[in-house]
């Protein structure tokens, strides 16, 4: 590493030859192969975010329709085996489809520009990761189209889903839809993992490292510890339902509760895999309305680990009911009223933070960040009151739990989310987003969100179960169900507002340049949208709030080819750069192993042994994604 | 008109779980208040144009915003510590409530339907029926539980929490009403396409009621008294009827679908879905899968001079 | 762009890095963390199986002898220090050293596969059997899977040693190889006391 001194005059001209030689080697493909072919991180990014939205509304609508039918008592707008779709359908959507994805897209878009580095540490496998999951959702939805749409519920309890009870092909959809969202998952997992590990600017420390790459660098490592319970799980209930394997069958020595164990062995950290990034969202937006750095950096931090790691230790507490012994019990509700002061923690920085600040920016992102805090600490509340086992055993599997987790996956996952949405469209696609137009959204979706979820704490209480398609007149339920039918209709008005607000001002919006909010990470620092490369020169950083503490003088790097996509390796702890890693560019071959994979998945869920057809297609992609390659961009010999 | 909310308790359990709840409830208000309170307070006190300097807060401020955050942190963790012990005091009273009981019932969940069992250890008292719960006010109650199928979940709100129906594991839990009632239940996992149907009600009388209640159960179906009752069984045993049904004092011995010895006495039909009257049993004999569709009862054209005669025989049923 | 940038020029830094220093790595890590977990959970849900039955091992299967699984055991464990030292030698740019030991590594490999092959051809019961029968041809199946992508991978940086157009990438890939194949050895000995040596101790008729 050398440090020297240039001459004015000729910085200038190297910078513009070094600028279009990436920008030549960052373009991506033209043509309907090239769109095919993509790997840059934002391109993808955007992919993920785009289809997790349109999942988002199908998901809304299943809702709508499932809130029409239970608007009134014995109702028949709906037929009983298609709301049982409905209301498996929506959950699936929602947890798989749409939430994970959607976080996992604003992670693969903002974790490089974040780091200061230009992609994420596997490209290919970024793609193929998105391949999955489309793949996977459409494999879904034809299923439902065709009337084959899973009906089990989102957690399909054995023996309901099992081959005796669930004949027929609509939980196998459901299951290897699962298998194909678990694969997208791990990858990104994967990938977020290694970037935020080895990626960064020099600089950047683990103790500069912004919080919102924390929550979700948190959330990469649960990821791959809580996926794969389901992926076995799902795995074990095809097995079950398809070639005659007895994991569930209690009169060959199986068990249903298995299944529990395992799928919410999953099924608990999911939520908090959802929840961390909300709060990586907000530790974010309160920085950028309050211009102060959060207060309680190492607390917060230790607080999003600690949640992760807790996050494990919870999962009986969705089986309180099930008979188990007392002891056991106790020690799940224990650990899930304790996982309450890491977060509790967490909400107490913020308020420090606003409270040292005196002054807030009141746009609509600040409205969706305060929106979090009042609805997000009601469904902490009940989330407590849950952990209490007699309590549990009056109010599980009713609108009560309906009510609590609505409260804290919108609350603390959704209303973060379109903050973040109004707070990063502008850096995506170089508009602002009308703020008027903001506020109507954030208020339509606040008070239609409690009008329609908080009627149902009350319902739990009076004797209402979850996932009935219609209720009797004489149960009273009628009048709360309709207040929480029109609360739902407020909420898809939001919904529109939103949509027209963002085609209105991708044509109509004001430009936002580079940085409209005055924050603090990196990406406010490059153009809007940035260029493929990120930076012509990758920056360094000297504190832990990168554009606030930035000096005239910071360096930046050089010596990146710009011949090949190249970018730094930094030391895990320091950030002190190690080594120069190439990636590779556009490729074809991610979609076609992402093909292959998806052959075999699916035609063995119709003839098992099928799968084999699909690993030797498999391996025959994987051989041409490795092919050794004479050109030089992708692997060189060591020049050192 | 049954009582169905676990803000009615009309038992013991019921009635410690609402104590316990009432805690809770107070506590989350109070946190919400506070809490909540305070970004209320820092939004109103906040309302101001952008700020222009990005200046850390002084040394004062951030060690008193430590303490805060410190002391705030450690009273979560005390408040949750009491809120812990009291559901361990909680949970530790209701299984002290299950000691001794006096009488015991098993209810084995059906995909939908619930069929009782009145255990007794002289054989000729044990009793089959469907759908109702008969018990006596001031008595605990044994619920043994089990499944035939799926996971089912039993349920009466006024009286205690709910237990899982689950196939090869035993559960059980203890009810006890304090005042005669009928009271709501309703399957509370979701169990296919008529979950929303299976429906139970838990009908505490005066134990001396209840007693002749038993007896009369007990009693087979009464022999027919006239020409149209006789022709009204005939249709009853001729019919597939008897492949799933019982009536004892007949040779309709089947146990897939309810024991219908008695079904004139109950309220409802098909576990819940409709009041008990003549109009609705004629539409549901006739045709069960327009009623609740999806149940495992299959539709079975009945000849129409044979349907009077049937319904008025399941009628004499009492 | 500021007027007069000091700049930080990384241009002498090499373009390889080993084990912790490589993105590389940390995939093998991830793919470490997953697999871990899922094998882990099938281990505990042959336990957790054990303790809902009566009998042990459940009518319907047997117990299974211990010799061919402990010879196929032995087979892998010697098949690691190769894998070891090709990776080493992969370091120091030794390509027909690190070849030499790849093919070792994959010689002792297919020769516990063959074991395996056996070994498996001789369970009398398939698996619908009973719960520990489906349990066990799981493990089997997910962990001869791993097997075999770890072969498959072998061979293929073999080949590719033996052309003009191994380079760097290959290199790393040499170091992915080995620390995967650490993973896929180790995590069988906990499956195969669950499996071959575990029925002795928990029977139960």
């Amino acid at each position: 590493m050398t440090e020297a001194q240039p001459q004015p005059e000729s910085v200038a001209h190297l910078f513009e030859e070094e600028r279009s030689a990436l920008q030549k080697v960052w373009r991506n493909p033209r043509g309907l192969l090239g769109w095919f072919s993509v790997t840059t991180h934002q391109e993808i990014g955007r992919r993920y975010i785009f289809t997790a939205f349109l999942f988002l509304l199908a998901g809304g609508v299943e809702a709508m329709l499932m809130r029409l039918q239970l608007a009134r008592p014995d109702n028949h707008f709906l037929s009983n085996d298609f709301y049982d779709q409905l209301f498996t359908m929506h959950g699936t959507t929602m947890m798989f489809l749409f939430a994970v994805p959607v976080l996992e897209g604003f992670a693969i878009y903002l974790v490089p520009l974040m780091v200061g580095t230009r992609n994420v540490a596997f490209p290919r496998l970024n793609a193929f990761g998105y391949w999955m999951y489309v793949f996977g959702g459409i494999f879904l939805y034809i299923g439902f189209l065709c009337n084959t749409g899973a009906d089990a519920g989102w957690f399909a309890y054995t023996p309901l889903s099992g081959p005796q009870y669930s004949p027929g092909k609509r939980v196998d959809f459901w299951a290897q839809m699962i298998t194909f969202t678990e694969v997208s998952a791990l990858s990104v997992a994967v990938e977020i993992m290694t970037t935020v590990l080895r990626l960064r600017a020099p600089g950047m420390s683990l103790n500069r490292i912004p919080i919102f790459v924390w929550s979700v660098f948190v959330q990469a490592l649960m990821i791959l510890f809580a996926m794969p319970a389901i992926m076995l799980s799902s795995g074990m209930l095809l097995c079950d339902r398809t070639i005659g394997t007895h994991y569930f069958n209690p009169s060959e020595g199986g068990d249903p509760l298995l299944w529990q164990h395992l799928f919410w062995f999953f099924g608990h950290p999911e939520v908090y895999i959802i929840f961390i990034p909300g709060t990586g969202f907000v530790s974010t937006l309160i920085t950028a309305a309050t211009r102060r750095p959060l207060f309680g950096y190492t607390a917060v931090v230790l607080s999003l680990i600690a949640t992760g790691f807790m996050g494990f230790g919870l999962w009986v507490h969705h089986m309180f009911a099930t008979g188990l012994p007392q002891l056991g019990a106790s020690f799940f509700s224990a650990a899930t009223l304790v996982i309450a002061i890491p977060t509790g923690v967490q909400f107490f920085c913020w308020i420090a933070t606003i409270w040292s600040a005196g002054k807030l920016t009141m746009n609509t992102a600040t409205h969706f960040m305060f929106g979090f805090f009042f609805i997000f600490l009601a469904g902490g509340l009940t989330g407590v009151m849950l952990g209490s086992v007699p309590l549990d055993l009056q109010v599980h599997d009713t609108y009560f739990v309906v009510a609590h987790f609505h409260y804290v996956l919108i609350g603390g996952m959704v209303f973060p989310l379109m903050g973040a949405f109004y707070h990063w469209i502008p850096k995506m696609t170089g508009r602002l987003l009308n703020e008027t137009a903001g506020k109507v959204n954030f208020w339509l979706l606040f008070v239609g969100f409690n009008l329609t979820f908080f009627p149902m704490h009350l319902l739990g209480f009076y004797g209402m179960p979850r996932r009935v398609y219609t209720y009797q007149a004489d149960t009273g339920w009628g009048g709360l169900s309709e207040l929480a039918s029109i609360g739902a209709a407020l909420i898809a008005l939001g919904g529109l507002v939103f949509i027209g607000n963002y085609l209105w001002s991708m044509r109509h919006g004001i430009p936002a340049g580079n940085d409209p909010w005055g924050s603090d990470t990196l990406e406010w620092s490059t153009t809007s949208p940035p260029p493929n490369y990120n930076y012509v020169h990758l920056p360094t950083v000297s504190g832990r709030y990168a554009l606030w503490s930035r000096l005239p003088d910071d360096p930046v790097v050089t010596g990146l080819h710009t011949d090949r996509r190249e970018v730094l390796v930094t030391g895990i702890l320091d950030g002190q750069p190690d080594h120069r890693y190439i990636l590779p560019g556009s490729s074809i071959w991610p979609l076609l192993t992402a093909i292959a994979v998806a052959i075999g998945f699916i035609a063995s869920v119709f003839v098992f042994h099928d799968l084999t057809y699909g690993i030797i297609l498999t391996a025959l992609t994987l051989l041409g994604w490795f092919w050794p390659r004479r050109d030089p961009r992708h692997g060189v010999k060591d020049q050192s | 008109m049954s009582v169905h909310s676990a803000f009615a308790p009309a038992g013991a359990q019921a009635a410690r779980i609402y104590e316990h709840w009432l805690l809770y409830w107070y506590v989350a208000l109070a946190v919400y208040v506070i809490v909540g309170g305070a970004f209320l307070y820092l939004l109103i006190r906040s309302w101001r144009s952008r700020p222009e300097s990005i200046a850390e807060p002084t040394q004062p401020v951030q060690h008193r915003m430590a303490k805060y955050v410190g002391a705030s942190s450690v009273a979560t963790a005390l408040i949750l510590i009491l809120l812990l012990v009291s559901a361990a005091i909680t949970g530790h009273d209701l299984a002290s409530y299950g000691q001794k009981p006096n009488l015991q019932i098993n209810v084995i969940g059906h995909q939908w339907w619930w069929e009782v069992q009145y255990q007794n250890d002289d054989p000729s008292m044990t009793l089959m029926t469907a759908n109702e719960i008969h018990i006596p006010t001031g008595q605990k109650v044994l619920l043994n539980l089990t499944s035939s199928d799926v996971i089912h979940s039993f349920w009466v709100p006024s009286l205690n929490g709910k237990r899982d129906l689950i196939p090869s594991h035993q559960n059980t839990l203890t009810i006890e009403a304090d005042r005669p009632g009928v009271y709501r239940g309703q399957c509370a996992e979701f169990c296919g396409l008529q979950h929303a149907h299976m429906i139970l009600y838990v009908i505490a009388e005066p134990p001396s009621k209840f007693s002749a209640w038993m007896r009369h159960q007990l009693q087979p179906a009464p022999e027919p008294v006239d020409a149209k009752l006789r022709h009204g069984r005939d249709v009853f045993l001729n019919e597939p009827c008897v492949t799933c049904h019982t009536v004892r004092g007949t040779t309709a011995l089947g146990t897939v679908g309810p024991d219908l010895t008695h079904i004139a006495d109950r309220q409802t039909i098909g576990a819940g879905t409709l009041p008990n009257t003549p109009g609705h049993l004629s539409g549901w004999v006739t045709d069960p899968q327009r009623a609740k569709p999806g149940i495992l009862m299959p539709t079975i054209p009945i000849a129409p001079n044979d349907v009077q005669p049937l319904l008025v025989y399941l009628e004499s049923l009492r | 762009m500021t007027s007069n940038p000091r700049f930080i020029d990384v241009a002498d830094l090499p373009t390889i890095a080993f084990l912790s220093r490589s993105p590389a790595f940390w995939a093998a890590i991830g793919v470490v963390m997953m697999e871990g977990t899922m094998f882990s959970l099938l281990i505990a849900s042959y336990y957790y199986a054990r303790l809902g039955v009566d009998v042990w091992p459940p009518p319907g299967t047997r117990l299974l002898g211990f010799t061919l699984p402990t010879i196929e055991l032995v087979l892998l464990l010697i098949s690691v220090p190769p894998a070891y030292w090709s990776s080493e030698a992969a370091k120091k740019n030794d390509i027909p050293k690190a070849r030499l030991h790849l093919i070792l590594n994959v010689v002792f490999a297919l020769a516990a596969l063959a074991v395996r092959a056996y070994e498996w051809g001789t369970l009398n019961f398939d698996w619908k059997a009973n719960i520990e029968a489906s349990i066990v041809w799981m493990m089997l199946a997910l962990h001869t899977f791993e097997l075999g992508s770890g072969i498959l991978i072998t061979l293929f940086l073999i080949a590719v040693s033996l052309t003009a157009r191994f380079n760097d990438t290959h290199r790393k890939g040499i170091d992915f190889d080995s620390i995967t194949w650490y993973f896929i050895v180790g995590i069988w000995i906990p499956m195969y006391a669950t499996i071959f040596i575990a029925p002795y101790i928990i029977q139960a008729s």
